[in-house]
Formats: C-alpha cells, sequence, structure tokens
C-alpha cells in the first residue's frame, strides 16, 4: 500500500506564511491539519478552536509515550479538517524519532494526507516532523534578513537529505524582491531544492476570512479567486515533487 | 488509498474554483445617481448612518460572532452594511432559539470561568 503523504511546514523565522499556507493545503488535498505550533496566532486559534478547555490531549500524550489513542480530528464547512495544538507542547522536547513514528501512524490510521504546521525554528517536535514528510515546505519571504536565516536553516538541515521545498512568501513583486527571487530561483536549481511560484501579500486575509480556507470559498470574488490560485499553484508544485519521491516512483 | 497523489490531485481540481455553483444573488446593480450636495438643505442633508459615539460597544468575543456572521454572508454573495449585520445577526439568534442577552449572558458565564480557570492555575 503506498503510504498517505506527510506535508510538514516549517519556517526558520516566524511570520513567513507558514500557518496560511499550511491551512490552505490542507484545505486544497482535503488533508487533516496537524497544528503542532504551540504559540497563540496559530492555525488553531484561526479555525476557531480553544484548545484551554481540554485537560487531555492525545497529541501530547502520543508525542510524549509513543502510544496512546488517535487525536480527534475536527470538523467544520469551509475550514480544513483540524487537529488543534496545545500550549503546553512548548514545555516538552520529546524524542524526534517518537514524533516521527507518531506523526507516520496516524497518517496511515486516517488514510488522508496530514499537512503538519511546526512552530517557527527547528526543535525535537520540528525536526521530527520533518523526518516523518514526504516533502517539506519552506515558506519564506524575499527579503534580505529573511534569506539569510534560510540560508542558515539550509546549511543545518540541507546536507540530511530532507525533501525540501522552497515557498517564496508574501509576494509584493516589489524591483528588490525580484532581484532577490532571481538569485533565489537560481540558487535553488542549483543546489537541487525546488521552490514554488510565490504567493502574493494579502493582508487582508486575516480580516476578511478570519476561519475560512480560500480555497474553499464558493462563488469568489477576483481578489479571493487570485489568492486562491497561488495556493493552488504551490499545490500543484508540490504534487510534482511528490511525484518524484522514491515512495511514489 | 490506492493512490494517495491521484487523489489529492483529484481533491485540488475539485477546488480549482471551475466547478463553483452560478451565484445565488442577482448581479450588482449600477449605483444611483447622488443628489447634488445643495438639494439635500441646510447643513448638508441628514446623516445616513449613526454618529460613531451612539455606536454600540462590543466585547471581543462578540465582534468575533458577528464577524463571523459577516463573512458567512459575504461567502454566500449578500452585500452588507451595518444594519443588515445586525439584522442578520438577530436572525441567526431566532434560528437558534436564543436571544441578544441569552447570548450576552452565555459570553458573560464562559468569560468568567475561563478567567477562574486560569486563576486557579497560578
Amino acid at each position: 500500500m503506498v503510504k498517505a503523504p506527510i506535508i510538514t511546514v516549517v519556517s526558520p523565522k516566524g511570520g513567513q506564511g507558514k500557518t496560511t499556507l499550511a491551512y490552505e493545503l490542507a484545505a486544497l488535498f482535503h488533508a487533516v491539519l496537524l497544528d503542532l505550533d504551540w504559540d497563540l496566532g496559530g492555525a488553531t486559534g484561526m479555525w476557531g478552536d480553544d484548545p484551554e478547555n481540554r485537560v487531555r490531549s492525545a497529541v501530547l500524550h502520543g508525542l510524549v509515550s509513543g502510544d496512546g489513542p488517535l487525536p480527534r480530528v475536527l470538523h467544520a464547512t469551509g475550514r480544513p479538517d483540524l487537529v488543534p495544538s496545545d500550549s503546553r507542547l512548548a514545555e516538552i522536547s520529546p524524542d524526534p524519532a517518537v514524533v516521527t513514528d507518531r506523526l507516520t501512524t496516524w497518517a496511515s490510521a486516517w488514510d488522508r494526507p496530514l499537512v503538519v504546521d511546526t512552530h517557527p525554528g527547528t526543535g525535537s517536535i520540528a525536526d521530527g516532523a520533518m523526518s516523518a514528510a514526504s516533502v517539506v515546505a519552506v515558506p519564506v519571504i524575499i527579503g534580505s534578513r529573511e534569506l539569510e536565516a534560510l540560508g542558515g536553516f539550509l546549511r543545518r538541515v540541507g546536507s540530511t537529505g530532507l525533501p525540501l521545498v522552497i515557498v517564496p512568501s508574501r509576494w509584493r513583486a516589489l524591483k528588490s524582491e525580484q532581484r532577490l527571487l532571481g538569485m533565489l530561483t537560481k540558487w535553488a536549481r542549483g543546489s537541487g531544492i525546488p521552490a514554488t511560484p510565490p504567493v502574493a501579500d494579502y493582508p487582508w486575509i486575516p480580516r476578511r476570512y478570519r476561519r475560512g480556507a480560500l480555497v474553499l470559498v464558493e462563488n469568489p470574488g477576483a481578489e479571493v479567486a487570485r489568492a486562491a490560485e497561488n495556493y493552488r499553484a504551490v499545490g500543484r508544485a508540490l504534487l510534482d515533487v511528490l511525484r518524484k519521491e522514491p515512495d511514489h516512483e | 488509498m490506492n493512490d494517495p497523489l491521484a487523489e489529492m490531485e483529484a481533491q485540488a481540481a475539485a477546488r480549482s474554483g471551475k466547478s463553483h455553483k452560478p451565484p445565488k444573488v442577482a448581479p450588482p446593480q449600477p449605483r444611483r445617481e447622488r443628489a447634488p450636495r445643495e438639494a439635500k438643505g441646510a447643513g448638508g442633508g441628514s446623516r445616513v448612518f449613526a454618529p460613531r459615539q451612539a455606536r454600540v460597544q462590543l466585547w471581543q468575543d462578540q465582534e468575533d460572532w458577528l464577524r463571523e456572521v459577516v463573512s458567512d454572508a459575504l461567502r454566500s454573495g449578500v452585500r452588507i452594511g451595518d444594519s443588515e449585520v445586525i439584522r442578520l445577526a438577530v436572525a441567526r439568534l431566532q434560528r437558534d432559539g436564543r436571544s441578544w442577552e441569552a447570548m450576552e449572558a452565555e459570553l458573560l458565564d464562559e468569560k468568567r470561568a475561563r478567567v477562574d480557570r486560569q486563576t486557579r492555575r497560578l
């Protein structure tokens, strides 16, 4: 049986459009979105869930102990199916191998693609989630400091053979950005790390579509249709990468 | 899942925006021409909207809830102003068999419970 793909979204810095990307990809592929970002303002809050009310957490239990029940998946119209985050994830430092094992087990039990949103930067949870991934999407703003951070991140993890894909994010089509994007694309091609088409900057998304995924909006206006098409183009590029993965050949 | 990638592709295609249902609302009509300022009489004419000071102050939860009502309405293609938001909000409450006051009380209880929980934790 071909295993259900796992798409892990990581970024070396915060504010790179990581959560929005994970949210849209999960909705696009009818995947389960597993939110492993413990900070407020993540996918769980965006979805409208309040994990503060829960005493037990199957995610927390699973990542610490390596067993336990399958986490419950929340459903709502216009939003991706979600396994919410837990603020206590900040307090644990599980073995990355256990994280990898849990994510693989859950994805095959759900028999659906899994999109994992992680906390910015690396750590044992992000490391485990990257090891489990069929593809690791790395959204990055095309700015000099962001690319510097990306360079540092790639120096740390680039040699480990992870299936990385760069997603240029919050693109404003400025002249300076165009120059940097050209450099990045050229560099990515040379280093064998593919880059997807850029996702434009849509500052109105959190305000107007706080909970809904753009790719699921029915009868979208021109602006929403344009933004949703950006995420679809990224989705197509990721599918191309997944097709070339050894598991699928 | 036989071929997960084929399935993902099919899911993405289903959300390609090409198979969307036709809009449920009539297409927007051209705007009516504005009456010239002098035709409104002295003082620039009557105000359409209530002055800012008279607006109801909402709690964050209420604002979130209203925003959800509005985004639902926007998603279904309804073009709305302030009074329409209130009408939709009240209609939704009535449909759920609730009143504005009951919703306020419920939110207040929830808020109190949350504060209690947080205080207990400290």
